[in-house]
């Protein structure tokens, strides 16, 4: 999967190529079907015959160790898979389906302007398949069974489409993840910057999708909270990782300090609060600069020491040395769409949703947001920065 | 027997699929890979993986029904399952916490470190 000589090629590739997407190609997925699939009837798993076709057990002998032999069995199996897999398309008749395409938006085919050519060129690159493939014999996208979903279990037109969005993207990361962590090969120290922007991009991208899902939910009222079980200190930790790359780049420490203290259970939806903290993290990363620090604080906090209160709850302060809020923006920052003047003057990326969905997100798992900003012009001292502070009701 | 942990990653997205089969051969699992689900549960028949990754948006048969199937089905009720999706709707996650799935993770959020990570968090318990 991984041999050099691919990614040389795809590395060429890339190197020698536009830089500005082809927007005629579409995005990966976009080997989208004439016709919905629909869910099978007679599916029963206890009574589902054995078949072994698409199941590629490992190799024996291709164990654990990441080295160049066991590199190219993978590639091995990889092709095999490839191929193996191919009948599972097969039985669509897309040619005669082609009058009974839906209507809906959902699962209508969208690359009817895509030639052979061009997906015999994709699928060469990235599935070793022929060029001459036939086009039904391509997979599909999933957004061709989402009308099943939709119809079984309510789920809408944004979130199919930000699935879509996400889907692509999370490719990305992934494959760029491969490639930084070596196990595809060496990489330069100029290569490594590269693919660092890329991941930069794309976790803005992915951003970006999951804000928007959020102010359409907002927006419909659509926004419900799968409450769970989860310990604070973990949650932070594994955000925390996902900037390694971003502030090795930016030259900016992030500083965990959570340790697994007792107090720290809390119920909420993971999901969510995990983008609201990725959120304020991303607001502290983006006005701190070079050399500065990014610090997150855990604590427990009780009504004994906090007034505002009534209940324990699991603190977390984000701090930044950045260039602090000034106090005529301090009213406006959860707002949303806003953007300070600050945000012009240092060019930092961002759409002014990102504290916004956080607080909705806080408030509506019973915690709360608030911050404090220095700011030496109008609070007489050289520090600048600001704390934000997020509280969560524990159980 | 083997101590090798057998791991049923479902998944029809190939470029997603390759990777997360890569990641976890490399942690040492034996990985097997399903891209549908009408397959997904052959192989867990077949193969009875110690987890199974189950994506949602799946071409014959969703995960969730795969899922259900599973827990309706004596020698598979038990076996953990992670739904690995790029879907975030709050019905599917109810439906798949519902139903039991050790754990709902939105693909776009995880780094294959993670995924391996939860993996192996997941088979400790």
């Amino acid at each position: 999967m991984f041999d050099k000589k691919r990614i040389d090629k795809k590395g060429k590739n890339r190197l020698n190529s536009n830089p500005l997407p082809n927007t005629h190609r579409g995005p990966v997925t976009e080997e989208v079907p004439d016709v919905a699939i629909t869910a099978d009837s007679d599916g029963a798993f206890a009574s589902s015959p054995v078949n072994t076709r698409y199941v590629i057990p490992r190799q024996s002998g291709n164990a654990q160790n990441a080295n160049g032999q066991k590199t190219q069995d993978d590639s091995q199996d990889i092709k095999t898979q490839t191929e193996e897999v191919r009948p599972i398309y097969s039985g669509i008749d897309t040619a005669s389906s082609q009058s009974e395409r839906p209507t809906s938006d959902v699962g209508k085919n969208t690359d009817d302007e895509i030639s052979d050519s061009e997906h015999a060129d994709k699928n060469d690159i990235d599935s070793n398949k022929s060029p001459s493939a036939p086009k039904e014999d391509k997979p599909q996208s999933s957004v061709a069974y989402a009308p099943q979903l939709k119809q079984s279990h309510g789920v809408d037109f944004v979130t199919i489409v930000s699935h879509q969005l996400r889907t692509p993207l999370t490719g990305i990361k992934w494959y760029v993840d491969l490639l930084l962590s070596g196990q595809a090969g060496k990489i330069e120290p100029r290569q490594q910057d590269y693919l660092l922007d890329i991941q930069q991009a794309n976790e803005r991208m992915i951003r970006l999708v999951d804000n928007l899902l959020i102010i359409e939910q907002l927006e419909h009222d659509k926004l419900n909270f799968v409450a769970r079980t989860a310990y604070v200190p973990e949650l932070v930790m594994s955000i925390t990782t996902e900037y390694d790359s971003y502030v090795k780049a930016h030259g900016i420490s992030l500083v965990s300090q959570c340790p697994n203290v007792q107090h720290s259970k809390v119920k909420i939806d993971p999901i969510y609060i995990r983008l609201a903290l990725k959120n304020v993290i991303d607001n502290a990363l983006r006005y701190t600069p070079e050399g500065g620090t990014v610090s997150i604080e855990c604590s427990y906090v009780s009504p004994d020491n906090d007034p505002e209160i009534t209940k324990p709850m699991a603190q977390i302060m984000i701090s930044d040395t950045g260039i602090g809020i000034p106090p005529e923006d301090r009213a406006e920052v959860f707002k949303k769409f806003y953007r300070s003047q600050a945000s012009m003057t240092m060019q930092t990326e961002g759409t002014g949703l990102g504290l916004y969905i956080a607080k909705v997100i806080i408030e509506r798992s019973g915690g709360r947001i608030w911050f404090t900003s220095k700011n030496d012009d109008i609070d007489g001292n050289k520090e600048t920065g600001t704390d934000f502070y997020i509280q969560l009701p524990i159980v | 027997m083997s101590d090798v942990k057998k791991v049923l990653v479902v998944e029809d997205e190939q470029i997603l699929l390759k990777t997360i089969q890569f990641t976890l051969k490399e942690a040492g699992y034996e990985v097997f890979v399903a891209m549908d689900g009408d397959e997904a549960s052959k192989s867990i028949k077949e193969h009875n993986p110690d987890i199974v990754l189950l994506d949602i948006l799946l071409p014959k048969k969703n995960g969730l029904d795969v899922l259900r199937e599973m827990r309706n089905f004596e020698p598979t009720k038990n076996i953990p399952v992670l739904l690995l999706t790029n879907l975030s709707d709050q019905e599917s996650i109810s439906e798949g916490v519902e139903l039991g799935a050790q754990g709902y993770f939105v693909k776009s959020d995880m780094s294959l470190d993670e995924i391996a990570t939860k993996v192996a968090e997941t088979l400790e318990q």
